[in-house]
């Protein structure tokens, strides 16, 4: 995208989230890989790239005593890491950063409630359940639904739908499609128990 | 392709990329991921696009150009129904799992835009979750100005009226993802219908949408509706929908609050009831009642609250028991909940009791042993510290603990604080800290932010003006890069003023110049590795000015240093070397030795060595420098008058040291100046084209400064194509009938030119000036120079010798003339040539235009020669008002051209020699640009002038003083005298002053004024759209100058006006005071203002 872009995307993806919402979330390994991400708020490809590259060098190399918010002029990281996973959200400065943590927080469990007892290897595979999850929760970077049960049965419904709803011939095979079956994951050569690339620290 | 499920691909795909150990590797991968996909998609839409899909626009494939706009997108679900071909079309699962990799790559930094029509396509799937993946990967990877997204417009406009909930809310979501503000309309209403949907969770997500839909387009979705639909929301019966309303109201109580006051009472019982427990347990977060509801309305409260003492004095209760129930909890949620207490009690109307409460909050979390609460218990003091500083007292160890913690974000949060705290007391220590990180630091927004805030500070509470300079040069050694240039031109002008109080301080000035000498000789003689480049330029001038005063080293001394300084090589201790910066030190170095009054054998070198600079400029100051210094050393002190920065230089904008010769000329049967009538016009162009080309060529189309440059310089090979080069250029389209001379002339002109040779750039002139300009490409045989130029001038010579006799006489070279022949010739074959060239005839501009637009190395020997002859006479025998032109001009002049010429330098050695003996006192004399715009006339209304003399009162360090910009497009709301719009009257502020003085009538009005003027840059701002010429707009004092002129120039009018705030903040009274030469003009001028400003 060129710099010409920049105002059309001001028009269109907007500024909404300015002050009330996050611009920005990211999950990325402690290794630097991206594991999600999706911006609310409008950047430039190249600002994107830079915001990546600040991620990985402003909040992986910090100590865990430290406190989780990096501001960054006119946004903050506020972070959090789960395992080998760090949770990264670009708030507006004069969001609240606590609350910001606490919503990092209700999207986790919410992951959890979902992959029961998530790990970075399930949100790699089903990133689109991961994003659904988040689009459900957090509308333009705005939280909508605070209420884990109430997001979860909307994912659940969606997917009991598909059973209703497919063609007699279409391939509908199990539940457990869209690719992610964990058992088949296993069979396919994933060694049960290691959870992600912690093993391999 | 064989598994049902993940595919192995996809499986080896992202464990490779897991394992991968580098970026490289990465990109790799996922470039053999993207051709794999793209086969896939390939493969498809031959199989299964051209043969299988029978349904009604079948190709699904890649086309998406031939897609296009598809009006009702039957294509879309046809397609997708398709039946046989490849697996992506038959198997949903495929198709998805295409998808998914799809994001994946897309989420890794890659271009996944070949699947972007799979995406689209599965959106109009039958199956929810089908659906739902394909707006997913659409809102993911399509950007707002993709084509496809009017594909899906059509898709969600039928999905948000589904019966389906699930299909209406993937439709919400798309929408508030994808629609853009061109949008807009298709599918507001739909929307907007969705708010009274029987389902909550449509409700939620619909009040969202529909702001996201009034942030971009505020006309289709009104504020006023969306308002009203959220009070409504606001009372939904289902909690969620009630929160989502919540993040609604506050981004638009954050732009308008007003609308929202009376929602007070309503806030207060919802968070009274969140706080009671009386929603459904499942909104609890780690047993604390929705801390998001509690949060966002102790932040909307926040907002309304603010500088309202009416609605602020019905929160204190709720604020307090919300506090104090977070307090008891002492989770991190909970102190989300505090700390947005804490900062909603700072912000609205204060309480002390809650004020004390929050004070108490904040040292608990100052206490915190939790790193982010330090954080915020930091972030928390500094928003009470500004108000109610007794809160700071309490937590000064707190403060300094923080303030050796290892943790970046702690540290600046506490450096954010100090200086916030800071005051007249603690300056001195509180800058020595933030001096000390900036040192430390490598962040550029820390480092940048820390600058800034310093130089706040430094400004605001300064104890004394030594502490400033020390701090704001130490400043600008640390990150001179960061420092916004003005603070330096405010240090030199500190240190060039003083204190302002004219009477007494004059010592105490001298003090502290002395204390900056010796600073900045301390830093000369121990210079750091590396010094900013506005370090190099403030030293340089500070030394240059007042290097004199030093008592730590002499000023020869001084002067070596600063000699090994310019030529130590090493550009970062040049501040990069720029050639300004090297300009800068030469001038003072230059300075320095008119100080001393002889010139050390280091800076004899120095500037030596320069004179064979590439830079033209800085060739040009030292050619000049070394003329003055070997043909009459006594004017260096009048070039360089000691501590004279100050001093306004008088320019003779009337030229009337000219008179002389004027009157000579006319005697001998010259022409008289005839005023142009177009008078006005002709002056904004002749502004406008002052720097750009000395040559008037307004007659004809625009010329390109860049054309004119080259044409210039490379007909020039030596100086003797500036006659020459200029003739051709401005030879009018078949003219030579004009006058008997001009043949004469343009015959040697041809002769002389090299045809073997024509530049490129010349023809391009050429072509735009008419057929006789192609020989521009004058090149100067490289021997025959000096006869060629004799022949030169006897041929023109010759053909005029009545107009310019006074030239003749004065000055025995003959060179001269020829520029001003080929005017006359001009004068009389073109209307608007004579026009433009007009003044030449009174006044000897002509052969310094070519010397003030061109590089000095160009300008020819014998123009030096010729200009120098009325020029020094000029000063020789008019003392008393030459030197205050004759000062600047050498720097005025550089100003003028950054050219860089490297053809030059070679022509110049030559030059040089030649150049030695020659009588350069006057050099100066090209420069000012009072002689370079030909067209000014020896003896028109004072008013015309004007805009030539703004820019020759740049003043000698001024580098980078603007130009006073001109004032471009008329205006509709020009005030119009005597039938006619003013004009701006291009002055600056000394000349204001001088004029204030002399202009006989007095208007004086004050108004009350509410909206229109109420601040210094409205008013201003109405000054320049009623025609007048912003002069000065002084924030500090509230007050404001401008100035205009009507009738051409025949009348003068100056504005002086003051905003002073009336209590109660709104209005302002406006002092406003006319002066005009014209009693009429500044009546009605006056008057015209008092209805405009009311």
């Amino acid at each position: 995208m060129t710099d010409f872009d920049q105002d059309t995307l001001t028009k269109s993806k907007a500024t909404a989230a300015a002050a009330c919402g996050w611009n920005f979330i990211v999950l990325m390994s402690r290794q630097g890989k991206i594991r999600l991400s999706e911006f609310f708020s409008s950047y430039t490809e190249s600002q994107k790239k830079r915001i990546l590259r600040d991620i990985a060098a402003d909040v992986l190399p910090r100590q865990a005593k430290m406190c989780n918010i990096i501001e960054k002029g006119e946004y903050k990281f506020v972070y959090r890491r789960y395992a080998s996973l760090y949770f990264i959200v670009g708030a507006p400065v004069e969001m609240n950063e606590l609350i910001v943590l606490e919503q990092i927080h209700l999207f986790v469990e919410a992951l959890d409630g979902y992959f029961n007892s998530v790990c970075e290897l399930d949100l790699v595979f089903s990133l689109h359940k991961s994003l659904m999850i988040l689009f459900e929760m957090f509308i333009g970077g705005m939280l909508c639904e605070s209420n884990r049960r109430e997001v979860l049965q909307q994912i659940v419904e969606a997917e009991e739908l598909v059973e209703q709803m497919t063609k007699p011939g279409e391939d509908t095979s199990s539940q457990l499609d869209d690719g992610l079956s964990f058992q088949e994951q296993f069979q396919l050569g994933r060694k049960p128990g290691a959870r992600g690339p912690r093993g391999n620290r | 392709m064989s598994g049902m499920h993940l595919s192995s691909e996809f499986f080896e795909l992202i464990k490779a990329i897991g394992e991968s150990k580098s970026k490289q590797e990465e990109d790799r991968i996922i470039a053999k991921e993207v051709a794999t996909l793209k086969r896939k998609l390939e493969s498809g839409s031959a199989g299964g696009g051209g043969g299988g899909g029978g349904a009604g626009g079948g190709g699904i494939g890649i086309g998406g150009p031939s897609l296009g706009y598809i009006p009702g997108a039957p294509m879309l679900p046809g397609a997708s129904g398709a039946a046989g071909g490849n697996a992506l079309n038959t198997n949903k699962k495929k198709a998805r799992e295409f998808l998914v990799r799809v994001l994946y790559v897309e989420m890794l930094g890659h271009d996944g835009s070949f699947g972007y029509i799979k995406a689209v396509e599965l959106a109009a799937s039958q199956s929810i979750i089908h659906k739902r993946t394909g707006y997913l990967v659409c809102s993911c990877c399509l950007s707002p100005e993709h084509e496809f997204r009017f594909m899906l417009v059509n898709q969600m406009q039928r999905d948000l009226i589904s019966s389906n909930l699930l299909e209406c809310c993937g439709a919400l979501i798309a929408v508030t993802n994808l629609i853009t503000s061109d949008l807009v309309g298709t599918v507001s209403t739909q929307v907007m219908g969705l708010l009274e949907h029987t389902a909550e969770t449509v409700r939620k997500k619909a009040i969202i949408a529909l702001h996201r839909l009034h942030q971009l387009a505020p006309d289709i979705v009104t504020k006023q509706e969306v308002t009203e639909k959220v009070r409504k929301l606001l009372c939904d019966r289902d909690p969620a929908v009630m929160g989502s309303t919540l993040n609604v109201i506050e981004t638009l109580a954050r732009v308008d609050v007003q609308p929202f006051k009376d929602l007070v009472p309503s806030l207060i019982s919802i968070l009274k009831q969140i706080c009671e427990r009386r929603l459904p347990s499942e909104y609890d977060y780690h047993r604390i009642p929705a801390p998001w509801m509690q949060m966002k309305i102790v932040r909307i409260l926040s907002v309304i609250g603010k500088n309202d003492m009416a609605c602020s004095e019905g929160m204190y209760e709720i604020l307090g028991e919300c506090l104090r129930k977070a307090e008891e909890a002492g989770i991190n949620a909970s102190n989300a909940i505090v700390y947005e207490c804490i900062r909603c009690i700072t912000n609205i109307y204060p309480n002390p009791v809650l004020l004390d409460a929050a004070g108490a909050s904040i040292s608990r979390f100052l206490s915190s042993r939790v790193q982010n609460l330090r954080y915020l218990g930091v972030t928390g003091l500094a928003s009470i510290v500004e108000r109610h500083p007794k809160y700071a007292a309490d937590h000064q160890l707190a403060v300094i603990e923080c303030l050796e913690d290892r943790d970046e974000t702690l540290l600046r949060k506490t450096l954010d604080l100090l200086y916030r705290m800071t005051n007249p007391v603690n300056v001195v220590f509180i800058t020595d800290r933030l001096l000390h990180f900036l040192r430390g630091s490598t962040d550029p927004y820390l480092k940048s932010d820390l600058t800034t805030k310093i130089c706040n500070i430094a400004e605001r509470y300064a104890p004394n003006n030594a502490w400033y300079v020390q701090t704001i040069t130490e400043l600008f050694r640390i990150a001179g890069d960061l420092v916004d240039p003005v603070v330096a031109t405010n240090l030199m002008s500190l240190i060039a003023e003083g204190t302002g109080n004219e009477d007494d301080d004059e010592e105490a000035d001298m003090v502290l110049r002395k204390q900056a000498v010796e600073l900045y000789v301390n830093l000369l003689s121990n210079p750091p590795n590396r010094m900013p480049r506005v370090l190099v330029e403030t030293l340089a001038w500070v030394l240059g000015e007042y290097g004199y005063l030093s008592s730590v080293m002499p000023l020869d001394a001084i002067i070596d240093g600063m000699c090994q300084l310019l030529q130590s090589g090493s550009t970062a201790r040049l501040g990069g070397g720029s050639p300004s910066t090297r300009r800068l030190i030469l001038s003072a170095i230059m300075k320095m030795v008119a100080q001393y009054g002889s010139c050390p054998a280091a800076a004899a070198k120095v500037i030596d060595d320069y004179t064979k600079s590439s830079d033209p400029d800085a060739q040009k100051r030292c050619l000049e420098f070394q003329a003055i210094l070997t043909q009459s050393p006594q004017l260096l002190v009048e070039v360089f008058p000691v501590d004279a920065s100050l001093e306004d230089v008088e320019v003779d904008i009337n030229l009337s040291f000219l008179d002389g010769l004027v009157s000579e000329a006319i005697s001998n049967g010259a022409r008289t100046y005839q005023k142009q009538e177009d008078d006005e016009d002709d002056y904004v162009n002749a502004v406008a084209t002052q720097t750009a080309s000395a040559f008037k060529m307004t007659p004809y189309e625009k010329p390109s400064e860049k054309a004119y440059g080259h044409g210039a310089m490379h007909g020039m090979g030596s100086s003797t194509m500036g006659p020459g080069g200029a003739a051709n250029v401005a030879l009018p389209p078949g003219n030579p009938s004009g006058a008997g001379s001009m043949p004469t002339v343009s015959s040697p002109t041809n002769q002389l030119t090299n045809p073997g040779e024509p530049q490129l750039v010349l023809r391009n002139v050429a072509n735009v000036w008419g057929k006789q300009a192609t020989p521009v490409a004058v090149q100067p045989a490289p021997a025959p120079f000096a006869s060629s130029v004799s022949t030169f001038a006897n041929s023109t010579t010759a053909p005029a010798p009545a107009g310019y006799g006074g030239f003749g006489s004065s000055t025995p070279a003959a060179a001269p003339p020829v520029a001003p022949v080929k005017t006359a010739e001009q004068l009389e074959k073109e209307r608007l040539a004579a026009a433009l060239f007009g003044g030449i005839s009174g006044a000897p501009p002509p052969p310094s235009q070519p010397a003030s637009y061109r590089p000095s190395a160009i300008a020819s020997p014998q123009l030096h020669q010729t200009i120098s002859g009325p020029v020094k006479s000029d000063v020789r025998s008019a003392p008393t008002p030459a030197p205050a032109p004759v000062a600047p001009p050498p720097e005025v002049d550089l100003l003028g051209f950054d050219m860089d010429t490297s053809t030059t330098t070679v022509s110049h050695t030559s030059s040089v020699d030649m150049f030695a003996p020659m009588p350069m006192v006057n050099e100066p004399s090209h420069a000012p640009p009072v002689a370079a715009p030909s067209p000014k006339p020896a003896a028109p209304p004072p008013a015309p002038a004007d805009p030539f003399a703004a820019a020759g009162l740049l003043d000698g360090f001024a580098d980078s003083a603007p130009l006073q910009p001109i004032s471009d497009a008329l205006d509709s709301a020009k005030f119009e005298f005597g039938g006619s719009p003013i004009a701006p009257l291009t002055i600056n502020t000394p000349q204001f002053g001088q004029r204030w003085g002399q202009c006989p009538s007095t208007h004086p009005i004050s108004v009350a004024s509410s909206t229109r003027s109420n601040t210094l840059s409205k008013f201003m701002e109405l000054c320049v759209r009623a025609g007048l010429h912003k002069v000065e707009e002084i924030a500090a004092t509230n007050e404001g100058i401008a100035a205009c002129m009507a009738g051409g120039g025949s009348s003068v009018a100056l504005v002086h006006g003051k905003i002073s705030p009336l209590p109660g903040g709104a209005s302002s009274r406006v002092d406003v005071t006319v002066k005009s030469s014209d009693p009429q003009l500044g009546l009605s001028l006056s008057m015209y203002l008092q209805n405009m400003i009311r």
